[in-house]
């Protein structure tokens, strides 16, 4: 169940190499292995600390005042309400039950009444900062200015995945889905996750840097997760499950392809990325397809991630969630088709007599090669979703 | 493998390769060697898992600290 | 022969060397002699930790004379405890003396240096063992006495004021005190602790033991710098030579707090000191501002050292905190604490000396880009700042984890979240040292300076590694701290 977790990461990870952070890059991987693998809530945490501490030089690696306003950013979000919100509720789930442990089923059941279970939800799915639920979500867009590959990887899969990862174990295994349906804070806070993926969708709307426009796009989807932990419906969580790791191949396709864009042209704008597409076409195909399994069209995976999210949310009878997952498709839309057609089909503005800037000029191999894999992966688990969805209904199997 | 171990060396590797990786500080394609390779290995392991898992298995690590919290339940008597 | 006299040489021989070092003239042979009494003191605390974790509580009559009349020494599990602080510190401390002393004192003060370290040594562990009441007063002067005279060796002109106002504050203290415990001598007769605990009972409902006890707790409030009454330690801290700060911080308030536990708890009894004169309520207020309001102020420091000595006001607050609740988990997490303070700040402290040697400041805006220079030396001061913060992992997240769960079992929710709020300020206050000395870049009058000798690394890596164990395996502190509490608390309820 946790390897669903763990086999879209290492994917991802496979293909980077370009950072020269290596250690601390291992670092931030072993402790992504140990959230992943984590018996207890106890050692769940020590990792996500030791996470949060091991990418902050990833995040820092310019160096520069930028770097260090970020970085302050980072790590003041995320031990801020990491120490302050979700250590607490950790001590006090402990100091309430005597126990730690994963179990399925919960272990808060019968031993709190729901007043205090609602406080400790809040303090859990606040606390867990690296889920980037608003108003805890602003060390994302400030950390990217990490090296783009640092972002793809720990901003776009690893940290974030980290976060959400841990609200479905909180979800499932400290609550249990049956007891969580009792809370009367799950209804307050699936509100707050869907107001977060709206906002964030139309934020991600006006950003014209497009690494920007990525952060805002992942702070987004990454509250459909949290609002499918708090459907409390198992297709909810089978939802929710998938779409970590449909997310993460879109996303980490959708980063690579920003990374080429900005090594091979050096732009970061939105708005200077006309006809690209004829200059990259491997690249901006790769884009297409991410960005289409955001949007959730087929033949790209996210359809199948959100499929089972809006199943979730009819069984739930959340008629508000099945609202805000239709617009926010659209919010989507919006926001990622006009780069694709701006690539293709517009002339490139501006021949200021460079005779390059219309020859075929793609990024290194090696990059490429990045990009299609994932790209390809973002295609195949469409079509062959097998394993990932076993796992995820196996963890449903378990929430009962 | 059994499982338990297979999730211990998951841990494990990624946090001991940092030792061979600032080692090797000097020579950048061994480094970026042993990178490639701890991830790769990495892959493999946890895809090892996966048969395990879908059967049934939970395999999980936990932390050493975690047990010795038990100490205070048993002295927490509260002085009347 | 000589395990059954553990506790009484564990004081004699630091006593009986100290004049020895001032006699030899060559400084590197008193250091030899001052680091040689360390590492023995060092193993009888080991020795004398086994004995009561086997045998249980150690009573020591000094030249066997009985105990209501004889002095008594008497060690149970919380007096191991503070005798293993006292001594790792004083062992790691030394071998690091020897080029910090070098460094920031005149050639004629060394064997001064030498001979006051262990007459402090000497007075902080007889605190610890002795169960007589004035034996207690006069230890607690030696150590004060040789700790003014260690202050006021510091490299500038200023650790004479610092030292005089340690002198004032410090001499008002052990009047109180000496007070209280002249006035508890009057109405039981007797000075030996246990004697006085069980006489005490009797004439408990008096006004006179009521102002003994009010002069006892101001008197020792002061020597562990509760706020308000801390205000003599920053300056102390910030102006003594930089072995001392790191030996003071981890042993002189530690010790402090000690005598507060065994005033509370042996002597006065729980059920006087916490039910009827209500001592708990006023710490807890205390304990609160200190931990607030001294971590506010470390923010706006620019002196590092003076920002640790803030912070180290703060820390103490978190030990009164726990002790403030009155419960075994309270205690405990409060002499856990005690321990892992002591070797965080231990350490932190060396860091500054390391930095001091090389470049003669421990000013924020000297430190930009000291990290590619001193890369050892600020690596310990990120470990030992990330357990100060309370990161999982290290010694700190242990005690905070203890102090928070003994609130909240308590139903202090509020306090736990003041505890981990304060977690966050003591971020931001390292972290602008972490900041300086990784990001900026170094400014053009900085000179290129050398990383620290391992003579002085070494050390300060021990008290990190220390951390860092604690902080993975922490099962034999805690059981420590833990009997230590409950023999304190159990006492106090017979």
């Amino acid at each position: 169940m946790t390897s669903v977790y763990s086999i879209g990461y290492m994917r991802s990870h496979h293909e980077s190499r370009q950072t020269s952070y290596y250690s601390y890059f291992a670092v931030a991987l072993g402790s992504v292995m140990g959230i992943a693998f984590a018996g207890n809530l106890f050692t769940l945490f020590i990792f996500y600390e030791l996470l949060t501490l091991s990418t902050y030089p990833l995040v820092t690696h310019a160096g520069d005042d930028a770097a260090r306003e970020a970085g302050r950013m980072y790590l003041g979000y995320l031990l801020g309400t990491s120490v302050m919100l979700l250590l607490l509720a950790l001590i006090w789930t402990w100091s309430l039950t005597g126990t730690l442990d994963f179990r399925s089923g919960g272990i808060l059941e019968g031993t709190v009444t729901p007043g205090i279970a609602s406080i400790l939800l809040i303090l859990f799915v606040f606390g867990i900062g690296k889920a980037a639920v608003m108003p805890f979500h602003l060390w994302l867009p400030a950390a990217m200015v990490a090296p783009t590959p640092v972002s793809a990887l720990l901003h776009a899969v690893a940290v974030v995945k980290a976060g959400v990862f841990t609200i479905l174990k909180v979800a499932i295994y400290i609550f249990g889905i049956d007891f969580l349906a009792e809370v009367p804070a799950t209804q307050w806070l699936m509100y707050v996750a869907a107001a977060t993926i709206l906002l964030a969708a139309i934020v991600a709307l006006r950003q014209d840097n497009l690494k920007l426009r990525l952060a805002w796009s992942t702070i987004s989807q990454l509250s459909y997760i949290v609002l499918c932990a708090l459907l409390v419906t198992p297709l909810g969580i089978v939802g929710g499950s998938l779409h970590i790791v449909m997310h993460a191949f879109a996303k980490i396709t959708l980063f690579f392809c920003a990374g080429a864009i900005l090594i091979t042209t050096h732009k970061t704008r939105v708005s200077e990325l006309n006809g690209i597409g004829r200059r990259m076409p491997w690249t901006m195909a790769a884009f297409t397809v991410g960005a289409l399994s955001m949007i959730g069209v087929p033949p790209a995976a996210g359809f199948i991630s959100k499929w089972y999210i809006l199943l979730g949310s009819i069984e739930a009878g959340q008629m508000i969630a099945v609202g805000v997952i239709i617009t926010s498709t659209l919010l989507n839309a919006a926001y990622f088709l006009p780069i694709v057609y701006a690539a293709f089909f517009r002339a490139p503005e501006g021949n200021t007599g460079n005779v390059n800037s219309d020859a075929h000029a793609e990024a290194p191999l090696t990059v490429i090669l990045a990009i299609a894999v994932t790209a390809t992966g973002t295609l195949a688990l469409f079509f062959v979703p097998d394993i990932p969805l076993e796992l995820a209904q196996q963890l449903t199997g378990e929430s009962k | 493998m059994s499982p338990e171990v297979t999730v211990l060396a998951c841990v494990a590797l990624p946090l001991l390769a940092p030792a061979l990786i600032a080692a090797l500080r000097r020579w950048p394609n061994p480094r970026e060697a042993v990178t490639l390779l701890t991830s790769g290995c990495l892959f493999l392991l946890v895809y090892s898992l996966h048969d395990d898992v879908l059967q049934g298995a939970r395999p999980a690590c936990e932390f050493p600290v975690g047990r010795d919290f038990g100490v205070l339940d048993r002295l927490h008597a509260q002085p009347p | 022969m000589l395990l059954s006299n553990l506790p009484a040489l564990q004081v004699v021989i630091p006593l009986v060397s100290a004049p020895v070092c001032l006699l030899l003239r060559n400084p590197r042979h008193a250091w030899a002699c001052a680091l040689i009494i360390s590492w023995l003191v060092l193993a009888m605390a080991l020795l004398l930790l086994q004995q009561v974790y086997t045998l249980g509580t150690i009573s020591y009559a000094i030249g066997a004379w009985a105990t209501p009349w004889g002095i008594e020494y008497r060690i149970d599990m919380a007096g191991a405890l503070m005798i293993l602080i006292i001594a790792t510190v004083g062992a790691v401390t030394m071998p690091y003396a020897w080029r910090n002393i070098q460094h920031e004192l005149h050639r004629k003060h060394t064997g001064v240096y030498y001979t006051c370290y262990l007459l402090c040594l000497t007075g902080l562990l007889g605190i610890v063992v002795t169960g007589d009441a004035f034996n207690l007063f006069v230890f607690l002067e030696i150590s004060s006495l040789s700790s003014y005279v260690l202050i006021s060796l510091g490299p500038s002109r200023r650790a004479l004021t610092a030292a005089y106002q340690y002198l004032v504050m410090g001499t008002i203290g052990a009047t109180f005190i000496l007070i209280g415990i002249g006035l508890l001598y009057m109405m039981t007769g007797t000075l030996n602790m246990q004697d006085i605990s069980q006489r005490l009972p009797e004439v408990a409902d008096t006004r006179t033991i009521r102002v003994a006890f009010a002069f006892v707790t101001v008197g020792v409030s002061i020597k562990l710098a509760l706020f308000p009454l801390h205000i003599w330690l920053p300056n102390a801290y910030t102006y003594a030579p930089s072995v001392v700060s790191a030996f003071m911080a981890a042993t002189a308030t530690k010790v402090g707090v000690y005598v507060l536990l065994r005033f509370f708890f042996t002597l006065f009894g729980l059920q006087f000191s916490f039910n009827a004169m209500h001592v708990g309520e006023i710490l807890m207020l205390l304990a609160v501002a200190a931990i607030l309001i001294a971590s506010l102020v470390a923010i706006f420091q620019d002196n590092v050292k003076r920002m640790l000595a803030y912070s180290s006001v703060a820390q103490i607050g978190y030990i009164i905190l726990g002790i403030s609740l009155a419960t075994t988990a309270g205690v405990s997490a409060g002499m856990l604490h005690l321990f892992n303070h002591a070797m965080i700040k231990g350490a932190l402290f060396m860091a500054m000396g390391c930095i001091f040697l090389r470049l003669g400041s421990v000013e924020i805006h000297n430190m930009h880009g000291l990290a590619r220079q001193m890369p050892w030396t600020m690596a310990a001061f990120v470990a030992g700042g990330l357990s100060l913060i309370g990161v999982p992992l290290t010694a700190g997240f242990i005690s905070k984890w203890y102090l928070v769960n003994a609130a909240l079992t308590d139903g202090y929710w509020p306090l736990a979240v003041l505890i981990l709020v304060s977690s966050l300020l003591a971020l931001i206050y390292i972290w602008r040292v972490v900041e300086a000395a990784y990001f900026h870049l170094p400014g053009a009058d900085m000179h290129k300076v050398r990383e620290a000798p391992a003579s002085m690394l070494i050390p300060t890596w021990l008290l990190i590694g220390v951390n860092l164990y604690v902080g993975l395996d922490a099962g034999l502190i805690t059981n420590i701290a833990q009997q230590g509490a409950a023999s304190l608390l159990g006492q106090a309820l017979q």
